[in-house]
């Protein structure tokens, strides 16, 4: 047998096994409507976020986001207060509603993260949603808001429907700082070129619009340069973003 | 070489007057076929009647899980239904639906939400619809993951969906040149994954 034939044969079980499938647009409709109703039983969702929560913690090797210890942000760079700039929730269901905000006290400091729910195949950033996150103060509020992003959505987000940015596990922030002229610069791992796919498919502009939101939620930022591995280019050619001007960062 | 396609496909939409690809119709409107000017409106259920299985395929060729593979086509017209008065305006409606399969089938991270939702349904005793390949082709599919991401999809839209090179340059945002060399390199590696011999193909467009 050679290969155009073996490849024939694969294709025709392939086929085989999709002939017998339901097609059934209605159950689609339904299926649609009881995802945006938030009607799935508590059960399942349960079972879902523990399976995503659990499976990505196997495939990835289980190993948890390295916490900042302290970057060079100085404390003219530290926002007053940061300010959502996502659209707030539709009440009245569970689905999409971002959970009742974390309890913080004197030593904390409210920072907020982006996430889409239920993110289409072509986001936009008017889908995003700001969730807060209440994190112990410090001066390296740009890194640690980020780090907050990177961890994903809470699981009981998850549930309500937020996807993650990126897949959990790896340490993909190297640093982030805000320069005392406005400018964030944000330096990422090499392994996010490794990421499948990422600078070709809509992910990556859902990667683009949850960072650019994250990093732009503080007032003293005018600016972001995005590196990898400390070379803008590296990041600008894996996103497609514009290179301008980024070759001195 | 995935950025490049990107890139190809975006001075190409520019050259033509389209909009950003990536933000928008992905798919040229120079080339009535599903939805023409005086024809009739296209229904969301004439589209998924006529394209649901052809998109299954795909995602189970794609993702070697017959849950994941059911939960990504589903979620594919489901992003098709919620953009349905944009995406029936849509010349090839046919290649926007499987670009969206596609992205959806190489995300990490949609993958493992897919399978997830798998083992629900696996929990709550749901058999997938689709039927289990046989060993020796499931094999084959394998191999075929194992390639890099660009000429796997390529080969799978061209062998399992018929695709023509120029279908599936829109449907991956590359030149048409740039599928070829995909799928010239997908098919001798794919080749000699599986100890086979190869012989030459010519490529029409």
């Amino acid at each position: 047998m050679n290969f155009e034939e073996r490849l024939a044969r694969a294709v025709d079980g392939l086929r085989r096994s999709v002939r017998e499938a339901p097609v059934a647009p209605r159950r689609l409709l339904v299926l649609r409507r009881r995802r945006r109703a938030g009607l799935a039983t508590t059960a399942a969702v349960a079972f879902v976020a523990v399976a995503v929560v659990a499976g990505q913690q196997l495939l990835d090797g289980g190993q948890e986001t390295e916490v900042a210890t302290r970057d060079q942000a100085t404390e003219d760079t530290i926002p007053a207060e940061a300010s959502p700039s996502g659209p707030v929730a539709a009440r009245g269901e569970e689905h999409c509603q971002p959970p009742d905000p974390p309890e913080g006290g004197e030593a904390n400091m409210t920072v907020f993260v982006y996430f889409f729910c239920d993110m289409s195949s072509f986001p936009r950033p008017e889908e995003l949603y700001a969730l807060p996150r209440s994190i112990p103060k410090t001066n390296a509020v740009l890194r640690a808001a980020l780090e907050e992003l990177l961890k994903g959505p809470t699981p009981e987000e998850t549930l309500r429907g937020f996807d993650p940015v990126l897949p959990h596990g790896t340490k993909w922030l190297v640093d982030a700082t805000i320069t005392d002229d406005g400018v964030a610069i944000i330096d990422f791992a090499k392994e996010l070129a490794d990421v499948g796919n990422i600078g070709a498919t809509s992910p990556a502009e859902a990667v683009r619009l949850t960072l650019e939101a994250a990093v732009r939620q503080f007032p003293t930022v005018k600016d972001a340069i995005y590196r990898l591995e400390g070379d803008p280019m590296a990041w600008c050619e894996l996103f497609e973003w514009s290179c301008e001007g980024r070759s001195n960062y | 070489m995935a950025t490049r396609c990107v890139r190809e496909s975006k001075r190409r939409s520019s050259q033509a007057g389209l909009m950003d690809v990536s933000k928008a119709n992905p798919v040229s409107r120079h080339n009535p076929s599903l939805v023409g000017g005086d024809e009739p409106a296209l229904s969301f259920d004439d589209f998924y009647r006529a394209h649901f299985r052809h998109v299954l395929a795909l995602a189970y060729a794609l993702t070697g899980s017959r849950w994941a593979a059911e939960d990504l086509a589903q979620e594919a017209f489901v992003a098709a239904h919620r953009n349905w008065d944009r995406v029936r305006q849509y010349d090839r409606g046919d290649l926007w639906i499987r670009r969206v399969a596609t992205n959806l089938a190489v995300s990490r991270v949609r993958r493992r939400m897919a399978e997830a939702k798998g083992l629900l349904k696996v929990a709550t005793s749901r058999p997938p619809s689709v039927a289990p390949l046989d060993p020796d082709d499931g094999s084959v599919w394998r191999e075929v993951r194992a390639l890099p991401v660009r000429q796997a999809q390529a080969l799978v839209l061209r062998y399992v969906d018929d695709r023509s090179v120029r279908d599936i340059a829109e449907i991956l945002g590359c030149a048409e040149g740039t599928v070829k060399a995909h799928l010239s390199r997908g098919r001798a590696a794919l080749a000699a994954r599986l100890g086979l011999p190869l012989a030459a193909e010519e490529y029409e467009t």
